[in-house]
């Protein structure tokens, strides 16, 4: 199992000259939602806190690049960085505001401070475009082909897995989940939880602006809808799918709803029914998520060869 | 001249009108091992989080090494050489016993900040926190989950982290309480000279009368929010208006 994600990775590299056009463009989507979720889920897992406004990093890292393209005549990639600093500046203000609050009310100022931005994003129709939104930013070069968009996110989504995993497991890491465990201990063995807390925002603001950069050289466009409460639901979604517990949970969460959608939309427009209904499901039936079915499948493995050992 | 270690100078804490604590003062000399008692709602709770930077007094003072403790948080306490262990002692309950306390002494140095090389890489830090566990007894539990582990040695966890920091006082809040009977005879039996071995002062609060009188060497019995009494154990075990109180009856 340890070897998965490995295994993984080297399926990912070819699977572009395997499938269909179509089909490459629901990768690239799984791929990009698939960083977005690990980025929201690094915050969640760790610290306990569950963001109903990582709709508005995402949209941050989207429109920063999409201005500066469309404005200033930037290439892509020169923009990544500013776009990477506007998230994390976002986060920056909005975690500073927000992660002092527990449970309930932390998830309900991280959405009012989203719709903020939605808000500012629809009407501001001399900057942002309004809902007519910014049209017509295309990369130039390979990264305006399907596959070379393709291995950016790629790329993108191992370099956020690697940061996000060796954050986790350093000191840092350690201290989040103990604010997470017990908030009273950790004042007392002589660390300051607000500073963790915020920086692990900030983190997990600026990854989930670099997703947002991706998604718009999917697009060729930025719109409000970017900023708006859906797209924070849908890595809320894409986490609980997968297992939330788990470190790659909202990996496979994400290619589960993304490959779900493209096949159910296909079919039918009752995508949000289909969705509801394996909600419901996963939720009652496995409340680990995806990821949990694979590590209960495999202590069933082991406890059985055990069995056979004894 | 002796300079206490700890002073606690007439503090008042009031909550909602209700006087908890009225102009109570304190003093933990260097090596001693004090007893905060009194009945439940005598104060003993509030004066402690008042000393751990949980509140602040509403007047009055508390000095650590001649240094005015009064308005700092918990985590800058600590770094005074304080260390503490509160009443329901569960750590981490995510991390095994060794990253608990691998934990604890990276905080000492603010190393936690280190966002890169992972906790077991630090080998300095992990070395020092085996040692810790030997000392309290439960190096054999290192790699185990701490919310796997019974209530007494998870007290013994709670105390290796609060030692972790090298403090020169150690603050317990009723170490005693949820723990079976053997439990607090092998708490007592091995915590004082652990202890005397590393200088560390001790104040505690306790219920448990009899084990007040064998951990001791000095007593505030706390009333009403008043210091009723200070003194040896023979002396408070002797006065009388003590002993009705220390039992929880009106006198």
């Amino acid at each position: 199992m340890k070897q998965l994600p490995t295994f993984v990775f080297v399926v990912l590299l070819v699977l572009p000259w395997l499938l269909p056009a179509y089909a490459v463009q629901v990768a690239i989507q799984a791929l990009v939602l698939a960083g977005f979720a690990m980025s929201f889920n690094f915050l969640f897992q760790n610290t306990g806190l569950l963001s109903f406004g990582h709709a508005a990093f995402f949209g941050a890292g989207a429109y920063t690049a999409a201005l500066l393209m469309s404005k200033a005549g930037w290439g892509y990639l020169a923009a990544l960085p500013v776009a990477l600093a506007a998230s994390a500046l976002v986060a920056l203000v909005i975690g500073f505001l927000s992660v002092r609050l527990t449970k309930i009310y932390f998830t309900m100022l991280t959405l009012a401070f989203a719709q903020m931005l939605w808000a500012v994003a629809h009407r501001w129709y001399n900057f942002t475009g309004g809902d007519n939104g910014i049209t017509g930013v295309r990369p130039a070069g390979i990264l305006g082909t399907a596959h070379g968009l393709y291995y950016l996110s790629l790329a993108c989504l191992v370099a956020v897995s690697l940061v996000l995993s060796l954050v986790s497991r350093s000191p840092a890491g350690y201290t989040l989940r103990a604010v997470r465990d017990n908030p009273a201990r950790v004042a007392a063995i002589g660390v300051s939880s607000f500073e963790y807390v915020l920086a692990a925002f900030v983190l997990s603001g600026m990854l989930s602006g670099l997703s947002g950069f991706l998604q718009l050289a999917w697009q060729r466009s930025a719109f409000p809808d970017l900023l708006f409460w859906t797209t924070s639901a849908q890595v809320i979604i894409a986490s609980i799918l997968g297992g939330s517990g788990r470190f790659y949970g909202p990996v496979v969460g994400a290619a589960v709803l993304v490959s779900a959608q493209a096949v159910v939309q296909s079919h039918t427009q009752y995508w949000p029914l289909a969705l509801g209904l394996v909600l419901l499901a996963l939720v009652l039936f496995f409340p680990a998520g995806v990821a949990g079915l694979f590590s209960r499948a495999e202590r069933r493995r082991e406890e059985e060869s055990e069995r056979a050992a004894a | 001249m002796n300079v206490p270690l700890l002073e606690v100078e007439r503090v008042s804490k009031s909550f909602d009108g209700f006087r908890a604590l009225t102009e109570v003062s304190l003093s933990v000399a260097e090596g001693a091992f004090h007893a905060l008692v009194g009945p439940n709602g005598a104060g003993k709770s509030t004066l402690f989080n008042l000393i751990c930077g949980r509140y602040a007094p509403d007047a009055g003072r508390v000095a650590f090494r001649g240094r005015d403790l009064t308005r700092l948080p918990t985590h800058r306490i600590i770094h005074q050489g304080i260390g503490i262990s509160f009443q329901r002692a569960i750590p981490f309950p995510s991390m095994t016993v060794l990253e608990n306390t691998v934990l604890a002494v990276l905080a000492l140095d603010g190393k936690t900040r280190r966002p890169w090389r992972r906790l077991h890489e630090h080998r300095d830090a992990v070395r020092r926190a085996e040692e810790i566990l030997a000392w309290v007894g439960i190096e054999r539990r290192r790699h185990q989950p701490a919310f796997e582990l019974p209530q007494g040695e998870l007290k013994r966890v709670d105390i290796a982290i609060a030692l972790a920091g090298k403090p020169r006082l150690l603050l317990l809040d009723e170490p005693l309480a949820a723990l079976s009977r053997i439990e607090r005879a092998h708490l007592v039996g091995f915590l004082p000279g652990l202890l005397r071995q590393l200088g560390v002062t001790l104040l505690f609060t306790e219920h448990d009368t009899e084990a007040v009188m064998r951990l001791a060497d000095s007593i505030t019995v706390l009333h009403r929010g008043q210091v009723l009494a200070e003194g040896a154990p023979d002396y408070i075990r002797s006065h009388s208006a003590v002993a009705e109180a220390f039992l929880g009856r009106e006198p």
